[in-house]
């Protein structure tokens, strides 16, 4: 079965599924009104705000390769090594060849959504290693044996009864109710984790080239854990993450917390400058740094689509998508679920495979809206969709279906015609009519438009 | 030719110089609403916020106010379970108040492998500044003891003065020490990955305290 059918048949079954909805719902709307809220309170204006946003942004992609070289250089002054990896499979080898180095059994990480992208963990596991997720969300989403259901909350799909049950299953913890219980669960089962991995894996939020620094923001201190205790410390950051300088924090860190939880700042907000120094305590006496391409310089080089690389990665418009909401994050079958990943998959991967998902909107450009970098996310999904059809990857069925459709509609006795099929035979049509067969298709009247026209005139 | 020479190329051959506007850095008090100006401003601000976080916030009018703040917090733990890292304050308070001593474990403990480490129930440390907008406290490996005092324990107290209170972030990010490790602290440790439901202490410290000295030394 084709990507794109999975998509379809998963999407109706979710669109279909009432308990699926209701959770949704009731963790969006949390979300939504919190983020609201907090945009006001703390911002004398939201939309100078990420206006401004968008400028540094901007004026990082206008001297990338730049500040990339900049960030580089001071950071491995300071006693860090940076690798460069074209695509997923270098970054793994990067990975494997480290842990070689330093002997590594035991595998801890912080949430990061570029190490979804490489699949490290299947990486990590197949080399016989063992790999544990420290994020709650990851987690238990881990636990479950799935991938997260959204970039910034990975297990909103699940309620607490699933996840104690799950919890039961797997760590043997008694059933509960209590959502502090399973929290403390969880944090019991991975204190051993922390002081016992010999590395630990994170992401970065921001890469800041003038001072040479990775910051890392988190609300439950497991990325601090991650890299404070293991003896060595990789960082795996898209080319994308890149800030000018430590002056961008006071407006991004806010912004980031705002727009992804509805937070003034989130709890943690980490610089790491390097590994241990010389007369420090702790923490890792060595810091890798894997900066990864894997796609992003080629959607750079379409100039319209650039723009998508402002991304901060904070969900909001997953959040305020209807789609999203609907089908739920798994069915997208992607890293980057909702608007920002249906924009940048087909650029990432197999632009046939993946187009269809450019579809998977109503233009509605809530998405758009809510952006704190002011990405034209629905204009981006109309540009996908033309850049699809330009080069002919839409499949067949689309192409025969449009000129099937162009044909009836350039001529108005050919249209009439289909009007007369149509009416009469509506019921046998029905089926393969692109709707879906729970959705009501009306009737098709009497009279066309324009012959209800031509009387009017008459009269 | 290397990863870094394909994409930095790639980068390269289409980079646009100088389209966009300048961007100009807007300071925090242009940025955010309730921007504090005056002392008394930013010692309420900051008490309101570290509450509503639900952090606790001990005021001390002096250093032996502030010894004894401490010792109430940690006399309930064990002997030797607290790990300290504050020179010059703690030196001071340990005179005005001896018991805080025993309740101290050894000052080696803090480069000490991290199973030996997770012991410790609480840590104490100095703070570089604390930000009254939102309510942070900022430290740095080479201020607060390393990486792990601050986050591995329970239970994590900051002793601060007063004066080192700044009205945002602003401030306090032109001037940090050379550190590998800073950190901005605003509230226990805490998730919503359950339902969205708030649980503190989720892997760094249930409890946030903080003994903010109103004379500096």
């Amino acid at each position: 079965m084709s990507t794109f059918s999975r998509f379809l048949r998963k999407s109706a079954a979710k669109a279909e599924d009432q308990t699926h909805l209701l959770k949704i719902l009731k963790a969006v709307s949390t979300h939504d009104s919190k983020v609201e809220a907090m945009k006001n309170l703390q911002f004398k204006d939201w939309e100078s705000a990420r206006k401004q946003a968008a400028t540094i942004k901007n004026h990082v992609l206008e001297n990338l390769p730049g500040f990339l070289e900049q960030f580089e250089k001071c950071i491995t002054e300071r006693g860090a090594e940076v690798l460069w990896a074209g695509n997923g499979i270098e970054a793994q080898n990067y990975f494997l060849e480290i842990c070689r180095r330093h002997h590594v059994r035991k595998v801890i990480k912080s949430k990061s959504m570029t190490t979804e992208e490489i699949s490290l963990n299947e990486t990590i596991e197949s080399a016989g290693m063992q790999v544990w997720e420290s994020d709650l969300g990851e987690l238990i989403v881990q636990l479950a044996g799935e991938k997260p259901y959204h970039i910034v909350t990975p297990a909103m799909h699940k309620n607490t009864a699933e996840i104690a049950e799950l919890f039961h299953d797997k760590l043997g913890v008694p059933i509960t109710e209590s959502a502090e219980e399973l929290t403390m669960a969880a944090r019991t089962y991975l204190r051993d984790a922390y002081v016992t991995a010999d590395i630990g894996v994170t992401g970065a939020n921001f890469l800041i080239a003038r001072e040479g620094a990775v910051v890392l923001t988190e609300n439950e201190g497991n990325a601090r854990l991650t890299m404070s205790c293991p003896p060595v410390h990789v960082v795996i950051a898209g080319i994308e993450k890149i800030l000018p300088s430590m002056d961008s924090l006071p407006l991004f860190l806010p912004l980031l917390a705002t727009s992804g939880t509805g937070q003034q700042i989130t709890c943690y907000n980490t610089i790491i400058r390097g590994p241990r120094r010389n007369g420090e305590v702790d923490g890792p006496q060595k810091l890798y740094i894997i900066l990864l391409d894997n796609g992003r310089s080629d959607l750079y080089r379409k100039e319209r689509f650039r723009e998508s690389l402002r991304c901060i990665r904070c969900g909001a418009c997953l959040n305020a998508c209807p789609v999203y909401r609907t089908i739920g994050g798994h069915t997208y079958q992607t890293t980057y679920q909702g608007p920002i990943g249906s924009v940048i998959t087909p650029h990432l991967k197999p632009m046939g495979e993946w187009q269809h998902l450019s579809y998977a909107s109503s233009l509605c450009a809530a998405c758009t809206s809510v952006c704190p970098v002011k990405i034209d996310l629905h204009t981006l999904l109309l540009e996908n969709r033309w850049e699809a059809c330009a080069n002919h990857q839409t499949g067949m069925l689309w192409r025969f279906g449009l000129k099937f459709w162009a044909f009836f509609f350039s001529k108005r006795s050919r249209l009439n015609f289909f009007r007369r099929i149509g009416r009469i035979k509506l019921p046998i049509i029905r089926p393969f009519l692109p709707h879906g067969l729970r959705k009501r298709v009306p009737q098709i009247p009497a009279k066309t438009f324009s012959t209800l026209w031509k009387e009017y005139e008459q009269s | 030719m290397s990863s870094r020479d394909k994409t930095l190329n790639r980068l390269r051959q289409s980079v646009q110089v100088g389209k966009s506007e300048r961007s100009v850095i807007i300071p925090d008090s242009e940025l955010y609403t309730d921007f504090p100006v005056s002392t008394a401003d930013l010692l309420n601000l900051f008490s309101e916020r570290l509450r509503q976080l639900h952090g606790e916030l001990i005021l001390a009018e002096d250093m032996s106010a502030a010894a004894d703040n401490l010792y109430e917090t940690i006399y309930e733990f064990p002997p030797n379970s607290c790990l300290a890292h504050a020179p010059g304050i703690l030196e001071e308070m340990a005179k005005l108040k001896p018991a805080i001593a025993g309740r101290l474990a050894d000052n080696t403990m803090l480069a000490a492998d991290s199973p030996a480490f997770a012991r410790i129930t609480a840590g104490i440390t100095n703070a570089d500044y604390l930000v009254a907008r939102s309510g942070s406290i900022i430290l740095s490996a080479a201020t607060a003891g390393g990486r792990r005092l601050s986050v591995l324990p329970p239970v994590h107290i900051v002793l601060a003065y007063i004066s080192q209170l700044v009205p945002s972030l602003d401030t306090a990010l032109e001037g940090l020490p050379e550190s590998s490790y800073i950190t901005i602290i605003t509230g226990p440790s805490r998730t919503s990955d359950i339902e969205k439901k708030l649980v503190l202490g989720a892997h760094g410290p249930k409890r946030l305290v903080v003994i903010l000295i109103k004379n500096s030394a």
